[in-house]
């Protein structure tokens, strides 16, 4: 059963778009589409079944999407800084908005960004059932398998990850969710948009660096989920947590098991990928 | 008789007049106060929760019932824009602002939400500073013109009877 969040995804989309782009786009267009694209000087697309489509002949211009920015922010640029800093805006439902634009960086760091070129609407899924036959290779003797999901963008990883998350709650696990961009369970005012199970706690916009030791400090959980797992400082948060004695789901971006490093806190890594379309489950490998 | 009542009715009219005068200027520096203190208010919803701009006029409105905010915040929960929506606000206050008063609020709206908290913050403050120096101009027009206003009133009033009498 495919369902959309409690905030329809493609009406809230299209509440953010200036007039004139909303006449080339419907709540149809948006629907089954995975990614609504748009880039200055270029035709607005949507993404299907992983190739874009046109949706109009005429280009979205650099006006059209500084108007869509604050459409997305609610005319309140301050209220959502360190999203703008992380390359990214959330709307209601769980949509994520990828930027591109101007970088404006210093040692390093990501200071604030400026002149926005383009933008990436990904239109989140709900697939209740979708981890079942997994969730057998998950879970052993009342027992929760530090797991990875691994696969490419646009895979399917955040949707069985939110499914897995939904059926350990209902097994009676205590969940803790890191929900760093709200897509997992695009929580509005405090109530989860996607089901995710009674017996599931919820970290928002929280990095899981920061997330992992107030999870285990405050929350108690059994199993901490995050999505996409990067770079050595998250990790040494999630041997933390595994450390205390939580179990770990998340997920990470890559296209094989064997280019990943034999230290990884994991003992299941499940390989995703389109074959059958996003979600199909390519490689299950439980370590001995 | 007759002569007698409309002479009163005339003193009155005028001295109205003259009082209704004065008021004005009084309800300016009150309208002044009250927004100063929502926008301080507005700055501290910024700086301190990054609190978005709908919500925080909302918030701003009920604490304050600043008659502004309130239209502030109406306006903007139907979509316009921060500017169009002080526009709106300031047109359905009535003219009890000066054109310079309404000036500062609309060039700090074109500003509103567009920022990050720190450069909104600092317009703010540059807004507000504007509005002190115009609170303090309105206290002394109410100070001195006010009461020219209301002993011209009078004074026109007992001129008019005497001339009808």
């Amino acid at each position: 059963m495919m369902k959309a969040s409690a905030f329809s995804a493609p009406q809230e989309i299209l509440r953010c778009l200036p007039e004139a782009l909303k006449t080339f786009v419907s709540e149809r267009d948006l629907i089954y589409a995975e990614e609504l694209r748009l880039r200055a000087g270029k035709r607005m697309m949507a993404v299907r079944g992983g190739q874009s489509v046109p949706l109009s002949e005429t280009v979205v211009s650099a006006g059209q999407i500084a108007e869509t920015v604050m459409r997305i922010c609610n005319h309140s640029v301050y209220a959502v800084t360190e999203q703008i800093k992380n390359g990214f805006l959330v709307l209601r439902g769980g949509v994520r908005v990828g930027l591109a634009g101007c970088v404006l960086s210093r040692e390093d760091a990501v200071e604030n960004m400026k002149e926005f070129s383009g933008l990436n609407f990904r239109i989140p899924r709900e697939k209740i059932g979708c981890a079942d036959k997994l969730l057998s290779q998950i879970v052993t003797g009342g027992y929760v398998k530090n797991t990875l999901l691994l696969s490419p963008p646009g895979c399917g990883k955040t949707t069985l990850l939110r499914d897995l998350v939904r059926s350990l709650s209902g097994r009676g696990f205590r969940v803790c969710v890191l929900d760093e961009r709200d897509e997992i369970c695009a929580v509005h005012h405090g109530i989860a948009g996607f089901d995710v199970g009674e017996n599931t706690d919820v970290l928002r916009l929280c990095p899981k660096t920061v997330g992992i030791e107030l999870a285990v400090r405050t929350l108690s959980p059994q199993v901490i989920v995050a999505d996409e797992l990067w770079g050595e400082a998250e990790l040494r948060a999630m041997r933390y947590a595994a450390g205390c004695g939580c179990a770990l789901l998340t997920t990470m971006h890559g296209a094989k098991r064997s280019a990943l490093s034999e230290e990884l806190p994991f003992e299941v890594y499940v390989t995703l990928g389109r074959k059958n379309g996003p979600g199909t489950v390519q490689e299950v490998y439980t370590r001995a | 008789m007759l002569k007698l009542f409309g002479a009163l009715m005339t003193f009155f009219a005028c001295a109205a007049l003259g009082v209704w005068l004065q008021r004005r200027l009084i309800k300016r520096v009150q309208v002044l106060d009250s927004i100063l203190g929502a926008f301080a208010m507005l700055r501290t919803e910024i700086s301190f929760l990054q609190t978005p701009l709908l919500s925080a006029t909302e918030k701003i409105a009920a604490a304050t019932k600043d008659a502004l905010f309130t239209k502030l915040h109406m306006h903007l929960r139907g979509g316009k824009l921060p500017s169009d929506a002080m526009q709106g606000a300031l047109s359905e206050l009535g003219c009890v602002l000066t054109n310079t008063d309404a000036a500062v609020l609309l060039r700090l709206s074109l500003q509103l939400g567009s920022s990050d908290a720190e450069s909104q913050v600092q317009q703010i403050d540059a807004a507000l500073e504007q509005l002190r120096l115009q609170r303090i101009n309105a206290q002394e027009a109410a100070n001195t013109n006010g009461r020219l206003y209301l002993a011209s009133g009078m004074l026109l009033g007992v001129l008019l009877v005497l001339l009808m009498l």
